[in-house]
């Protein structure tokens, strides 16, 4: 009943409908346009600066471990202590020494099983023994 | 009237939707290359990253020189001193060094295929374990001569003062010669301390110039200066067991000096990521301290 009214208007009123749909599939466009463009905008602009920051937090970590002394004779329970204590708050960390022998050892914490994770490798050695380790940083 | 107006409305409606779609094109562009170039500073860190581990590694094996380098306020320049003990032919000098590092690259080159050792460039059939210092180009290295290892540094860039301090166990030598240059641009003050076996230390002076021919026998112990080697200082120590000091400053300059072994050690070759390095590990085992009490 509505719709065959809407067909017996005048002229003047299908004007005024036409002009209304074409507002609303116009407001339509525009705002799913600004809406994928705010989108990406915001997407793209939170991770790779939080990504980079990460990464660099877990490089010089290793550092520090490297400088004091900690990756000699590596253990993975003072590691962790270390990290618990050196590492802000904000972050979590886990290395894992890939190579067999005494160049292994686990530290920090399991990650998480969602979210991002930055990762890096780094090379040690352990008296005549030669390591690398792969480290995990991510925002908790 | 009305059209027009209806006209104007769509058009204008039309090109405000296009400005929009067009800043929203930019802005996803603009934000695209952004985010590829944050990726590539992330590759970049993360090949940084085992660049230096790799180079602190390389720096932990040992070679059989001990690196001093400090600044002084006295002299107001970088003070570099390198001792070791030369009482090996040339086949046997450095042998632990060339040992351990074959070791790593054993590792390392099973362990990330992209990186690729050239050892030739720090021990071959003609020289051993040269030793750069940045970004000055002074060279410390060990040559092949008939089987004897010669101690060579050359100064390439203008070093104003080079000193050369001999232990001879067996030997006693008693007088002193101390070399000051008359023109300081055309050479450098060199200076020579013996020290015998009762421990008494004898310095010998002379006026040098590193372009001229300057050749010295101390207590068997060869020098040359000069042009006889090329523009260097060598030392052949024969057949005695010689410790041997190399003293040398480096004017102050705002780039701290570096001890590096020479550039082509390893590559990293990420083709993945575009990135390609021709490593010149720096030698970590130095210690810089200030008279100040900085370090």
């Amino acid at each position: 009943m509505k719709l065959k009214q809407i067909w017996i208007f005048g002229y003047k009123d299908k004007k005024a409908f036409i002009f209304t749909m074409d507002v609303a599939v116009a407001l339509i466009v525009v705002f799913s346009l600004l809406f994928t463009a705010s989108f990406f905008v915001v997407r793209k602009a939170e991770d790779p600066f939080v990504n980079l920051q990460t990464l660099k937090i877990g490089s010089d970590i290793i550092k520090i471990i490297d400088y004091t002394s900690l990756l000699d004779n590596p253990d993975g329970t003072e590691i962790t202590n270390f990290i618990e204590n050196n590492l802000p708050a904000q972050y979590g960390m886990q290395i894992i020494g890939s190579s067999e022998g005494s160049c292994y050892f686990e530290a920090g914490s399991d990650p998480l099983p969602s979210g991002r994770i930055s990762s890096g490798k780094e090379f040690y050695s352990v008296g005549n023994e030669y390591c690398s380790m792969r480290y995990k940083v991510w925002l908790k | 009237m009305a059209k027009v107006k209806g006209i104007f409305l769509t058009f204008s409606g039309f090109f405000l939707v296009m400005l929009v779609v067009a800043l929203s094109v930019l802005v996803a562009t603009t934000l695209q290359q952004s985010n590829a170039r944050l990726m590539e500073s992330g590759s970049l860190e993360r090949v940084y990253v085992l660049d230096t581990s790799l180079e602190r590694v390389i720096a932990d094996i040992k070679n059989q020189i001990d690196y001093d380098l400090y600044w002084d306020d006295d002299t107001f320049a970088f003070e570099l001193h390198l001792t070791e003990t030369l009482n090996s032919n040339f086949d046997d000098y450095g042998n632990n060094f060339s040992s351990d590092l074959q070791s790593l690259i054993s590792f390392v080159e099973l362990d990330q295929s992209e990186i690729t050792f050239f050892p030739s460039a720090v021990y071959n059939n003609d020289e051993k374990l040269p030793v750069v210092v940045k970004p000055h180009g002074f060279k410390y290295t060990h040559l092949n001569q008939g089987g004897e290892t010669v101690l060579v540094a050359y100064p390439r860039t203008y070093i104003p003062y080079i000193e050369f301090d001999l232990v001879l166990p067996e030997t006693d030598f008693g007088s002193g010669i101390q070399w000051t240059t008359q023109n300081p641009g055309d050479g450098m003050t060199f200076v020579l301390s013996v020290e015998d076996s009762d421990g008494d230390i004898d310095t010998f002076e002379q006026n040098i110039s590193i372009n001229s021919t300057n050749e010295f026998e101390v207590g068997g112990v060869d020098i040359i200066v000069g042009r006889l080697c090329n523009q260097c200082v060598e030392l052949d120590r024969n057949s005695n067991e010689v410790i041997s000091t190399l003293r040398t400053r480096f004017p102050f300059s705002s780039e701290i000096p570096t001890l590096n072994y020479p550039t082509g050690l390893y590559i990293l070759d990420f083709r993945e990521l575009g990135v390609y390095l021709n490593s010149t590990p720096r030698i970590f085992d130095i210690s810089v301290t200030f008279n100040n009490g900085y370090v």
